[in-house]
Protein backbone atom coordinates (compact mmCIF):
# COMPACT_ATOMS: atom_id res chain seq x y z
CA UNK A 1 0.00 0.00 0.00
CA UNK A 2 1.66 3.16 -1.15
CA UNK A 3 0.76 7.07 0.27
CA UNK A 4 -1.68 7.27 -2.76
CA UNK A 5 -3.71 4.22 -1.96
CA UNK A 6 -4.39 4.59 1.23
CA UNK A 7 -5.84 8.83 0.63
CA UNK A 8 -8.14 6.76 -2.06
CA UNK A 9 -9.39 4.15 0.34
CA UNK A 10 -9.76 7.44 2.90
CA UNK A 11 -11.72 9.54 0.48
CA UNK A 12 -13.68 6.42 -1.17
CA UNK A 13 -14.70 5.83 3.08
CA UNK A 14 -15.32 9.33 3.48
CA UNK A 15 -17.41 9.98 0.63
CA UNK A 16 -19.57 6.80 1.37
CA UNK A 17 -20.20 7.77 5.15
CA UNK A 18 -20.72 11.04 4.52
CA UNK A 19 -23.61 9.86 1.09
CA UNK A 20 -25.17 7.37 3.87
CA UNK A 21 -25.53 10.21 6.14
CA UNK A 22 -27.58 12.40 4.04
CA UNK A 23 -29.79 8.87 2.82
CA UNK A 24 -30.41 8.46 6.44
CA UNK A 25 -31.13 12.05 7.35
CA UNK A 26 -33.63 12.30 3.92
CA UNK A 27 -35.03 8.36 4.34
CA UNK A 28 -35.16 7.65 8.14
CA UNK A 29 -37.34 8.88 11.21
CA UNK A 30 -34.55 9.68 13.45
CA UNK A 31 -36.60 9.68 17.04
CA UNK A 32 -33.52 11.16 18.89
CA UNK A 33 -33.51 15.24 18.45
CA UNK A 34 -29.55 14.71 19.59
CA UNK A 35 -28.92 12.39 16.82
CA UNK A 36 -30.59 14.59 14.36
CA UNK A 37 -28.38 17.24 15.51
CA UNK A 38 -25.31 15.15 15.06
CA UNK A 39 -26.17 13.92 11.68
CA UNK A 40 -26.18 17.76 10.53
CA UNK A 41 -23.20 18.36 12.27
CA UNK A 42 -21.36 15.98 10.79
CA UNK A 43 -22.52 16.81 7.44
CA UNK A 44 -21.65 20.70 8.21
CA UNK A 45 -17.73 19.17 8.62
CA UNK A 46 -18.47 18.12 5.14
CA UNK A 47 -16.66 20.35 2.64
CA UNK A 48 -14.07 20.58 5.22
CA UNK A 49 -12.49 17.42 4.89
CA UNK A 50 -13.16 17.14 1.44
CA UNK A 51 -10.42 20.23 0.89
CA UNK A 52 -8.27 18.53 3.89
CA UNK A 53 -8.70 15.39 1.72
CA UNK A 54 -7.73 16.59 -1.42
CA UNK A 55 -5.02 18.60 0.02
CA UNK A 56 -3.47 15.44 1.50
CA UNK A 57 -3.82 14.25 -2.60
CA UNK A 58 -2.14 17.19 -3.65
CA UNK A 59 0.98 15.29 -0.99
CA UNK A 60 0.59 19.38 0.29
CA UNK A 61 0.59 17.29 3.82
CA UNK A 62 2.84 15.22 4.74
CA UNK B 1 -29.88 17.89 -7.48
CA UNK B 2 -33.52 17.78 -7.75
CA UNK B 3 -34.01 19.89 -10.47
CA UNK B 4 -31.28 18.30 -12.61
CA UNK B 5 -33.53 14.78 -11.89
CA UNK B 6 -36.83 16.80 -12.57
CA UNK B 7 -35.18 18.10 -16.20
CA UNK B 8 -33.54 14.83 -16.71
CA UNK B 9 -36.59 12.40 -16.25
CA UNK B 10 -39.15 15.70 -18.28
CA UNK B 11 -36.46 14.52 -20.98
CA UNK B 12 -36.23 10.80 -20.95
CA UNK B 13 -39.87 11.39 -21.75
CA UNK B 14 -39.85 7.26 -23.21
CA UNK B 15 -38.85 4.07 -21.14
CA UNK B 16 -36.49 4.26 -17.80
CA UNK B 17 -32.73 4.33 -18.13
CA UNK B 18 -31.24 0.52 -17.15
CA UNK B 19 -28.00 1.29 -15.56
CA UNK B 20 -25.15 -1.22 -15.26
CA UNK B 21 -22.96 -0.40 -12.31
CA UNK B 22 -19.68 -2.57 -11.83
CA UNK B 23 -18.23 -1.80 -8.72
CA UNK B 24 -15.97 -4.58 -6.50
CA UNK B 25 -16.62 -3.04 -2.74
CA UNK B 26 -19.91 -3.39 -1.39
CA UNK B 27 -20.10 0.23 0.39
CA UNK B 28 -18.95 2.23 -2.91
CA UNK B 29 -21.35 -0.48 -4.74
CA UNK B 30 -24.35 0.65 -2.32
CA UNK B 31 -23.88 4.32 -2.12
CA UNK B 32 -23.14 4.69 -6.18
CA UNK B 33 -26.49 2.82 -6.77
CA UNK B 34 -28.80 4.88 -4.51
CA UNK B 35 -27.23 8.00 -6.09
CA UNK B 36 -27.72 6.61 -9.36
CA UNK B 37 -31.30 5.68 -8.67
CA UNK B 38 -33.42 8.21 -9.56
CA UNK B 39 -31.78 8.16 -13.08
CA UNK B 40 -33.37 4.88 -13.46
CA UNK B 41 -33.33 1.00 -13.15
CA UNK B 42 -29.35 0.06 -11.45
CA UNK B 43 -28.37 -3.01 -11.63
CA UNK B 44 -25.03 -4.30 -10.03
CA UNK B 45 -22.33 -6.56 -11.26
CA UNK B 46 -19.52 -6.96 -7.97
CA UNK B 47 -16.90 -8.71 -10.28
CA UNK B 48 -16.14 -8.94 -14.05
CA UNK B 49 -17.46 -12.45 -14.70
CA UNK B 50 -20.76 -11.16 -13.41
CA UNK B 51 -20.91 -8.19 -15.29
CA UNK B 52 -19.82 -10.51 -18.33
CA UNK B 53 -23.15 -12.47 -17.77
CA UNK B 54 -25.59 -9.12 -16.86
CA UNK B 55 -24.15 -7.66 -20.39
CA UNK B 56 -24.41 -11.23 -22.15
CA UNK B 57 -28.22 -11.31 -20.91
CA UNK B 58 -29.83 -8.02 -20.11
CA UNK B 59 -29.95 -4.50 -22.15
CA UNK B 60 -28.56 -1.52 -20.95
CA UNK B 61 -28.69 1.63 -21.84
CA UNK B 62 -25.59 3.11 -19.69
CA UNK B 63 -22.98 1.14 -18.07
CA UNK B 64 -20.21 2.88 -15.02
CA UNK B 65 -17.03 0.67 -14.86
CA UNK B 66 -14.75 0.54 -12.18
CA UNK B 67 -11.36 -0.12 -14.02
CA UNK B 68 -9.48 -1.78 -11.10
CA UNK B 69 -11.56 -5.21 -9.66
CA UNK B 70 -9.83 -6.81 -7.11
CA UNK B 71 -6.78 -5.48 -7.85
CA UNK B 72 -6.81 -6.24 -11.65
CA UNK B 73 -7.58 -3.33 -14.49
CA UNK B 74 -10.25 -6.10 -15.78
CA UNK B 75 -13.14 -3.04 -16.49
CA UNK B 76 -10.82 -1.85 -19.56
CA UNK B 77 -11.42 -6.01 -20.43
CA UNK B 78 -15.54 -4.80 -20.23
CA UNK B 79 -15.79 -1.09 -21.96
CA UNK B 80 -14.71 -3.48 -24.92
CA UNK B 81 -17.76 -5.64 -24.73
CA UNK B 82 -19.96 -2.49 -23.41
CA UNK B 83 -18.43 -0.32 -26.77
CA UNK B 84 -19.49 -3.83 -28.79
CA UNK B 85 -22.83 -3.77 -27.39
CA UNK B 86 -23.68 0.03 -27.93
CA UNK B 87 -23.53 0.93 -24.71
CA UNK B 88 -22.57 4.22 -23.39
CA UNK B 89 -19.85 3.70 -20.95
CA UNK B 90 -18.50 5.80 -18.13
CA UNK B 91 -15.43 5.32 -16.34
CA UNK B 92 -15.63 4.94 -12.61
CA UNK B 93 -12.27 4.86 -10.84
CA UNK B 94 -10.11 6.35 -8.45
CA UNK B 95 -7.55 5.50 -11.11
CA UNK B 96 -5.60 8.61 -12.72
CA UNK B 97 -2.85 7.14 -14.45
CA UNK B 98 -2.88 9.11 -17.59
CA UNK B 99 -1.79 6.29 -19.94
CA UNK B 100 -4.46 3.43 -18.28
CA UNK B 101 -7.21 6.48 -18.99
CA UNK B 102 -5.86 6.93 -22.41
CA UNK B 103 -6.49 3.17 -22.72
CA UNK B 104 -10.01 3.12 -21.32
CA UNK B 105 -11.15 5.68 -23.88
CA UNK B 106 -9.26 3.56 -26.58
CA UNK B 107 -11.78 0.59 -25.31
CA UNK B 108 -14.83 2.79 -25.98
CA UNK B 109 -15.44 4.72 -22.91
CA UNK B 110 -16.82 8.21 -23.74
CA UNK B 111 -16.78 9.71 -20.17
CA UNK B 112 -14.94 9.58 -17.02
CA UNK B 113 -16.14 9.88 -13.33
CA UNK B 114 -13.47 10.39 -10.80
CA UNK B 115 -14.30 8.42 -7.92
CA UNK B 116 -15.70 9.25 -5.36
CA UNK B 117 -18.04 11.90 -7.10
CA UNK B 118 -20.59 14.58 -6.12
CA UNK B 119 -24.23 14.66 -6.99
CA UNK B 120 -23.11 17.32 -9.68
CA UNK B 121 -20.87 15.76 -11.16
CA UNK B 122 -22.58 12.41 -11.66
CA UNK B 123 -25.67 15.30 -12.93
CA UNK B 124 -23.28 16.54 -15.55
CA UNK B 125 -22.38 13.46 -16.52
CA UNK B 126 -25.80 11.96 -17.13
CA UNK B 127 -26.53 15.34 -18.85
CA UNK B 128 -24.13 14.61 -21.42
CA UNK B 129 -25.20 11.24 -21.95
CA UNK B 130 -28.40 12.35 -22.42
CA UNK B 131 -27.41 14.78 -25.14
CA UNK B 132 -25.46 12.21 -26.75
CA UNK B 133 -28.31 9.84 -27.07
CA UNK B 134 -30.91 12.86 -28.06
CA UNK B 135 -27.68 13.56 -31.03
CA UNK B 136 -28.18 10.62 -32.66
CA UNK B 137 -31.67 10.32 -32.61
CA UNK B 138 -31.56 13.92 -33.84
CA UNK B 139 -29.47 13.18 -36.75
CA UNK B 140 -31.95 10.34 -37.25
CA UNK B 141 -34.41 12.54 -37.61
CA UNK B 142 -32.38 15.00 -40.03
CA UNK B 143 -31.26 12.26 -42.57
CA UNK B 144 -34.94 10.78 -42.59
CA UNK B 145 -36.22 14.21 -43.38
CA UNK B 146 -33.64 15.87 -45.54
CA UNK B 147 -32.32 14.03 -48.73
CA UNK B 148 -28.96 15.29 -49.43
CA UNK B 149 -25.08 13.61 -50.10
CA UNK B 150 -23.89 17.39 -49.47
CA UNK B 151 -21.47 17.34 -46.84
CA UNK B 152 -21.62 20.99 -46.08
CA UNK B 153 -25.77 21.16 -46.06
CA UNK B 154 -25.78 18.00 -43.75
CA UNK B 155 -23.10 19.83 -41.08
CA UNK B 156 -25.82 22.83 -41.10
CA UNK B 157 -28.36 20.75 -40.58
CA UNK B 158 -26.98 18.48 -38.01
CA UNK B 159 -26.87 22.15 -36.19
CA UNK B 160 -30.67 21.45 -35.25
CA UNK B 161 -29.50 19.56 -33.09
CA UNK B 162 -27.95 22.07 -30.56
CA UNK B 163 -31.53 23.35 -30.42
CA UNK B 164 -33.40 21.05 -28.42
CA UNK B 165 -31.12 22.73 -25.66
CA UNK B 166 -31.93 26.20 -25.95
CA UNK B 167 -35.04 28.23 -26.46
CA UNK B 168 -33.27 31.02 -28.82
CA UNK B 169 -34.92 32.20 -32.00
CA UNK B 170 -34.42 30.64 -35.12
CA UNK B 171 -34.22 32.09 -38.58
CA UNK B 172 -34.25 30.02 -41.63
CA UNK B 173 -32.60 31.53 -44.95
CA UNK B 174 -32.90 29.67 -48.57
CA UNK B 175 -34.43 30.04 -51.82
CA UNK B 176 -38.00 28.56 -52.59
CA UNK B 177 -37.66 24.93 -52.91
CA UNK B 178 -34.92 24.24 -50.32
CA UNK B 179 -37.00 23.21 -47.75
CA UNK B 180 -36.98 25.60 -45.05
CA UNK B 181 -40.68 24.46 -44.15
CA UNK B 182 -39.05 21.02 -43.66
CA UNK B 183 -36.67 22.28 -41.33
CA UNK B 184 -39.17 24.52 -39.62
CA UNK B 185 -41.21 21.32 -38.72
CA UNK B 186 -38.00 19.32 -38.06
CA UNK B 187 -37.17 21.86 -35.00
CA UNK B 188 -40.53 21.25 -33.84
CA UNK B 189 -40.27 17.71 -33.87
CA UNK B 190 -36.81 17.56 -32.47
CA UNK B 191 -38.24 19.86 -29.55
CA UNK B 192 -41.01 17.75 -28.83
CA UNK B 193 -43.38 20.67 -29.01
CA UNK B 194 -46.58 19.90 -30.85
CA UNK B 195 -47.91 23.31 -30.29
CA UNK B 196 -46.70 24.46 -33.45
CA UNK B 197 -48.46 27.80 -34.86
CA UNK B 198 -47.37 28.51 -38.69
CA UNK B 199 -48.44 31.69 -40.99
CA UNK B 200 -47.39 32.82 -44.15
CA UNK B 201 -46.82 36.84 -44.14
CA UNK B 202 -47.09 36.91 -47.31
CA UNK B 203 -50.55 36.19 -47.11
CA UNK B 204 -51.69 39.32 -45.17
CA UNK B 205 -52.14 42.81 -45.27
CA UNK B 206 -50.97 44.80 -42.41
CA UNK B 207 -54.83 44.88 -40.72
CA UNK B 208 -55.29 41.08 -41.56
CA UNK B 209 -51.88 40.35 -40.25
CA UNK B 210 -52.44 42.32 -36.78
CA UNK B 211 -56.02 40.75 -36.58
CA UNK B 212 -54.41 37.30 -37.03
CA UNK B 213 -51.09 37.47 -35.07
CA UNK B 214 -52.54 39.80 -32.07
CA UNK B 215 -56.13 39.00 -32.33
CA UNK B 216 -58.95 41.15 -31.73
CA UNK B 217 -62.04 41.93 -29.48
CA UNK B 218 -65.60 42.38 -30.76
CA UNK B 219 -66.36 45.53 -32.26
CA UNK B 220 -62.74 46.59 -32.92
CA UNK B 221 -63.60 47.23 -36.54
CA UNK B 222 -66.11 46.46 -38.89
CA UNK B 223 -67.11 42.96 -39.11
CA UNK B 224 -65.26 41.82 -35.93
CA UNK B 225 -68.19 40.42 -34.35
CA UNK B 226 -66.87 38.11 -31.71
CA UNK B 227 -63.52 38.39 -29.60
CA UNK B 228 -60.67 36.34 -31.85
CA UNK B 229 -57.10 34.75 -29.86
CA UNK B 230 -54.09 35.58 -31.88
CA UNK B 231 -51.89 33.34 -33.36
CA UNK B 232 -49.23 34.28 -30.54
CA UNK B 233 -51.82 33.64 -27.53
CA UNK B 234 -52.22 30.44 -29.00
CA UNK B 235 -49.02 30.03 -29.84
CA UNK B 236 -48.25 30.03 -25.77
CA UNK B 237 -46.00 27.56 -24.57
CA UNK B 238 -45.22 26.43 -28.09
CA UNK B 239 -43.64 27.70 -31.43
CA UNK B 240 -44.72 30.28 -33.95
CA UNK B 241 -43.32 29.77 -37.54
CA UNK B 242 -42.88 33.06 -39.41
CA UNK B 243 -42.42 32.06 -43.04
CA UNK B 244 -41.94 34.74 -45.75
CA UNK B 245 -40.98 37.29 -42.57
CA UNK B 246 -39.43 39.29 -45.53
CA UNK B 247 -42.93 40.37 -46.22
CA UNK B 248 -44.19 42.04 -43.91
CA UNK B 249 -44.79 45.93 -43.91
CA UNK B 250 -42.43 48.11 -41.86
CA UNK B 251 -45.24 48.93 -39.74
CA UNK B 252 -46.01 44.79 -39.64
CA UNK B 253 -42.29 44.55 -38.26
CA UNK B 254 -42.31 46.86 -35.75
CA UNK B 255 -45.06 45.73 -33.71
CA UNK B 256 -44.01 42.35 -34.52
CA UNK B 257 -40.84 42.96 -32.85
CA UNK B 258 -41.91 44.79 -29.56
CA UNK B 259 -44.39 41.56 -29.24
CA UNK B 260 -41.43 39.40 -29.52
CA UNK B 261 -39.16 41.34 -27.08
CA UNK B 262 -41.97 41.72 -24.81
CA UNK B 263 -43.62 38.45 -24.99
CA UNK B 264 -47.08 41.20 -24.62
CA UNK B 265 -49.41 42.76 -26.61
CA UNK B 266 -52.60 44.02 -27.25
CA UNK B 267 -55.25 42.30 -29.48
CA UNK B 268 -56.67 45.21 -31.88
CA UNK B 269 -59.06 47.14 -30.00
CA UNK B 270 -58.32 45.98 -26.63
CA UNK B 271 -57.02 47.62 -23.73
CA UNK B 272 -56.06 44.57 -21.86
CA UNK B 273 -52.32 43.27 -22.68
CA UNK B 274 -52.03 39.14 -23.45
CA UNK B 275 -48.71 37.44 -22.22
CA UNK B 276 -47.27 34.68 -24.01
CA UNK B 277 -44.41 32.99 -23.72
CA UNK B 278 -43.80 31.82 -27.41
CA UNK B 279 -40.50 30.78 -29.34
CA UNK B 280 -39.85 32.61 -32.67
CA UNK B 281 -38.91 30.63 -36.02
CA UNK B 282 -38.86 32.84 -39.06
CA UNK B 283 -38.00 31.82 -42.84
CA UNK B 284 -37.18 33.61 -45.66
CA UNK B 285 -36.56 33.39 -49.51
CA UNK B 286 -34.82 36.73 -49.47
CA UNK B 287 -31.09 37.86 -49.16
CA UNK B 288 -31.74 39.04 -45.53
CA UNK B 289 -28.93 41.60 -45.68
CA UNK B 290 -29.84 43.28 -49.06
CA UNK B 291 -33.50 43.58 -47.83
CA UNK B 292 -31.39 45.89 -44.60
CA UNK B 293 -29.37 47.66 -46.57
CA UNK B 294 -32.46 48.97 -49.03
CA UNK B 295 -34.35 49.92 -45.95
CA UNK B 296 -36.99 47.10 -46.24
CA UNK B 297 -36.69 45.57 -43.36
CA UNK B 298 -35.49 46.05 -40.13
CA UNK B 299 -32.17 45.27 -38.70
CA UNK B 300 -33.17 45.37 -34.62
CA UNK B 301 -35.97 42.76 -35.94
CA UNK B 302 -33.34 40.51 -37.90
CA UNK B 303 -31.17 40.44 -34.77
CA UNK B 304 -33.72 39.43 -32.63
CA UNK B 305 -35.05 36.74 -34.68
CA UNK B 306 -31.47 35.09 -36.17
CA UNK B 307 -29.85 34.63 -32.41
CA UNK B 308 -29.92 30.89 -34.69
CA UNK B 309 -29.23 30.95 -38.39
CA UNK B 310 -29.22 28.07 -40.44
CA UNK B 311 -28.53 28.86 -44.54
CA UNK B 312 -30.04 25.89 -46.68
CA UNK B 313 -27.96 26.06 -49.95
CA UNK B 314 -29.74 26.30 -53.13
CA UNK B 315 -29.24 22.80 -55.65
CA UNK B 316 -27.38 24.47 -58.25
CA UNK B 317 -24.31 24.98 -55.43
CA UNK B 318 -24.89 20.96 -54.58
CA UNK B 319 -25.03 19.45 -57.67
CA UNK B 320 -24.07 15.90 -56.07
CA UNK B 321 -27.57 15.90 -54.53
CA UNK B 322 -29.71 16.28 -57.92
CA UNK B 323 -28.98 12.66 -58.91
CA UNK B 324 -29.96 11.52 -55.47
CA UNK B 325 -33.16 13.35 -55.21
CA UNK B 326 -34.05 12.68 -59.03
CA UNK B 327 -33.89 8.65 -57.25
CA UNK B 328 -35.67 9.30 -54.20
CA UNK B 329 -38.51 11.11 -56.27
CA UNK B 330 -38.62 7.98 -58.57
CA UNK B 331 -39.05 5.50 -55.96
CA UNK B 332 -42.29 7.19 -54.67
CA UNK B 333 -44.11 6.65 -57.76
CA UNK B 334 -46.22 3.85 -58.87
CA UNK B 335 -43.43 3.18 -61.77
CA UNK B 336 -40.05 2.89 -62.91
CA UNK B 337 -38.70 5.61 -64.76
CA UNK B 338 -35.62 5.60 -66.17
CA UNK B 339 -33.14 8.54 -67.35
CA UNK B 340 -30.80 7.67 -70.17
CA UNK B 341 -26.84 9.02 -69.14
CA UNK B 342 -27.21 12.33 -71.04
CA UNK B 343 -30.46 13.62 -69.88
CA UNK B 344 -28.86 12.96 -66.21
CA UNK B 345 -25.73 15.21 -67.85
CA UNK B 346 -28.56 17.65 -69.07
CA UNK B 347 -30.55 17.67 -65.55
CA UNK B 348 -27.08 17.99 -63.55
CA UNK B 349 -26.17 21.08 -65.64
CA UNK B 350 -29.43 22.39 -64.62
CA UNK B 351 -29.58 25.42 -62.10
CA UNK B 352 -32.88 24.07 -60.58
CA UNK B 353 -34.06 27.97 -59.80
CA UNK B 354 -36.98 26.20 -57.41
CA UNK B 355 -34.89 23.86 -56.13
CA UNK B 356 -35.83 20.47 -54.73
CA UNK B 357 -39.62 21.11 -55.16
CA UNK B 358 -38.47 21.51 -59.29
CA UNK B 359 -37.35 18.05 -59.11
CA UNK B 360 -40.42 16.93 -57.55
CA UNK B 361 -42.57 18.38 -60.15
CA UNK B 362 -40.23 17.40 -62.95
CA UNK B 363 -40.91 13.35 -61.75
CA UNK B 364 -44.72 13.74 -60.75
CA UNK B 365 -44.70 15.42 -64.69
CA UNK B 366 -42.94 12.52 -65.96
CA UNK B 367 -45.54 10.12 -64.15
CA UNK B 368 -48.50 12.33 -65.37
CA UNK B 369 -47.34 11.94 -69.55
CA UNK B 370 -46.71 8.23 -68.85
CA UNK B 371 -42.61 9.07 -69.82
CA UNK B 372 -41.08 5.95 -68.30
CA UNK B 373 -37.77 6.42 -70.13
CA UNK B 374 -36.76 9.94 -70.21
CA UNK B 375 -33.70 10.97 -72.72
CA UNK B 376 -32.78 14.54 -73.56
CA UNK B 377 -35.55 15.24 -75.49
CA UNK B 378 -38.49 14.89 -73.10
CA UNK B 379 -36.96 17.33 -70.78
CA UNK B 380 -38.59 20.42 -70.85
CA UNK B 381 -36.99 23.50 -73.20
CA UNK B 382 -35.56 25.62 -70.02
CA UNK B 383 -33.50 22.53 -68.28
CA UNK B 384 -32.29 21.65 -72.40
CA UNK B 385 -30.97 25.03 -72.32
CA UNK B 386 -30.80 25.89 -68.73
CA UNK B 387 -33.30 29.07 -68.89
CA UNK B 388 -35.16 29.45 -66.02
CA UNK B 389 -38.65 29.93 -67.84
CA UNK B 390 -39.33 33.24 -65.06
CA UNK B 391 -36.50 35.14 -66.49
CA UNK B 392 -37.23 37.17 -68.98
CA UNK B 393 -35.57 36.67 -72.39
CA UNK B 394 -35.51 40.43 -73.58
CA UNK B 395 -33.50 42.32 -71.16
CA UNK B 396 -34.29 46.34 -70.43
CA UNK B 397 -31.39 46.71 -72.80
CA UNK B 398 -32.89 45.35 -75.47
CA UNK B 399 -35.97 47.15 -75.13
CA UNK B 400 -34.46 50.33 -74.28
CA UNK B 401 -32.24 49.99 -77.47
CA UNK B 402 -35.81 49.44 -79.49
CA UNK B 403 -37.28 52.73 -77.83
CA UNK B 404 -33.85 54.19 -79.12
CA UNK B 405 -33.28 53.66 -82.50
CA UNK B 406 -36.84 51.74 -83.39
CA UNK B 407 -37.60 47.95 -84.26
CA UNK B 408 -36.21 47.96 -87.86
CA UNK B 409 -33.31 49.40 -86.69
CA UNK B 410 -32.71 47.25 -83.68
CA UNK B 411 -33.78 43.76 -85.57
CA UNK B 412 -30.25 44.65 -87.86
CA UNK B 413 -28.19 45.01 -85.38
CA UNK B 414 -29.67 41.86 -83.54
CA UNK B 415 -29.27 39.66 -86.57
CA UNK B 416 -25.68 40.60 -87.39
CA UNK B 417 -25.34 39.96 -83.94
CA UNK B 418 -26.59 36.34 -84.47
CA UNK B 419 -24.68 35.87 -87.52
CA UNK B 420 -21.68 36.83 -85.77
CA UNK B 421 -22.41 34.23 -83.09
CA UNK B 422 -22.98 31.37 -85.40
CA UNK B 423 -19.62 32.11 -87.22
CA UNK B 424 -17.89 31.75 -84.11
CA UNK B 425 -19.40 28.58 -83.01
CA UNK B 426 -18.70 27.36 -86.51
CA UNK B 427 -14.56 28.08 -85.91
CA UNK B 428 -15.22 31.09 -88.49
CA UNK B 429 -16.12 28.86 -91.31
CA UNK B 430 -19.21 31.15 -93.05
CA UNK B 431 -19.94 28.93 -95.59
CA UNK B 432 -20.65 26.23 -92.32
CA UNK B 433 -22.72 28.99 -89.96
CA UNK B 434 -24.84 29.74 -93.52
CA UNK B 435 -25.59 25.85 -93.38
CA UNK B 436 -26.72 25.50 -90.31
CA UNK B 437 -28.58 28.75 -90.25
CA UNK B 438 -30.58 27.55 -93.14
CA UNK B 439 -29.41 30.91 -95.06
CA UNK B 440 -27.60 30.99 -98.22
CA UNK B 441 -24.21 32.05 -97.96
CA UNK B 442 -24.41 34.71 -100.62
CA UNK B 443 -27.14 36.26 -98.55
CA UNK B 444 -25.70 36.34 -95.41
CA UNK B 445 -21.84 37.78 -96.92
CA UNK B 446 -23.80 40.94 -98.47
CA UNK B 447 -25.93 41.03 -95.09
CA UNK B 448 -22.98 41.68 -93.25
CA UNK B 449 -21.27 43.65 -95.79
CA UNK B 450 -24.23 45.80 -96.07
CA UNK B 451 -24.34 46.50 -92.42
CA UNK B 452 -20.95 46.76 -91.43
CA UNK B 453 -21.57 50.16 -89.21
CA UNK B 454 -24.44 48.41 -87.67
CA UNK B 455 -23.41 46.24 -84.31
CA UNK B 456 -25.18 45.67 -81.55
CA UNK B 457 -21.66 44.88 -79.67
CA UNK B 458 -19.97 48.43 -80.04
CA UNK B 459 -23.38 50.13 -78.87
CA UNK B 460 -23.06 47.83 -76.40
CA UNK B 461 -19.52 48.52 -75.31
CA UNK B 462 -20.80 52.47 -75.23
Amino acid sequence: MNLDSDIHILNGYFHNVISLLKFIQKDAVISNEETKEMIEFALLKEKLIEETLEKLNAKEIQ
Amino acid sequence: MEIDIIWFKAKMKKSELRILLVEDDAFTAQTNKRLLRPYGAVIVARDISEAHELLANQEFSIAFFDLNLYGELDGLKLLNLAKHLNIYSIVLSGEVRKEVLEEAFLNGAKDYLNKPFSEEKLSSVLKRFFIHQNHIEFENLINKSFITNSQSLTEELYKIKNLAFSDKPVFISGETGTGKRVVAHLIKNILGNENFIEINCSQYTDDLFASEVFGHVSGAFTGAKNNKIGLLEQANNGIIFLDEIHALSPKAQKTLLKAIEEKEFYPVGGVKKIRSNFRVISATCENVSDLINQGAFRQDLYARISTFEIELSPLRKRVEDVKLLLEYFISQQPFRIIINDQAIEVLSNYSWPRNTREIQDLVENWVVHGNRLITPDVLPAHIRTNIDPKTDIISDYYLDLIEEVGLKEFLIMFKKELIHAMIKRHKGVVKHASQAMGASYGNLTSFLKSNSGKSLNQRRAK
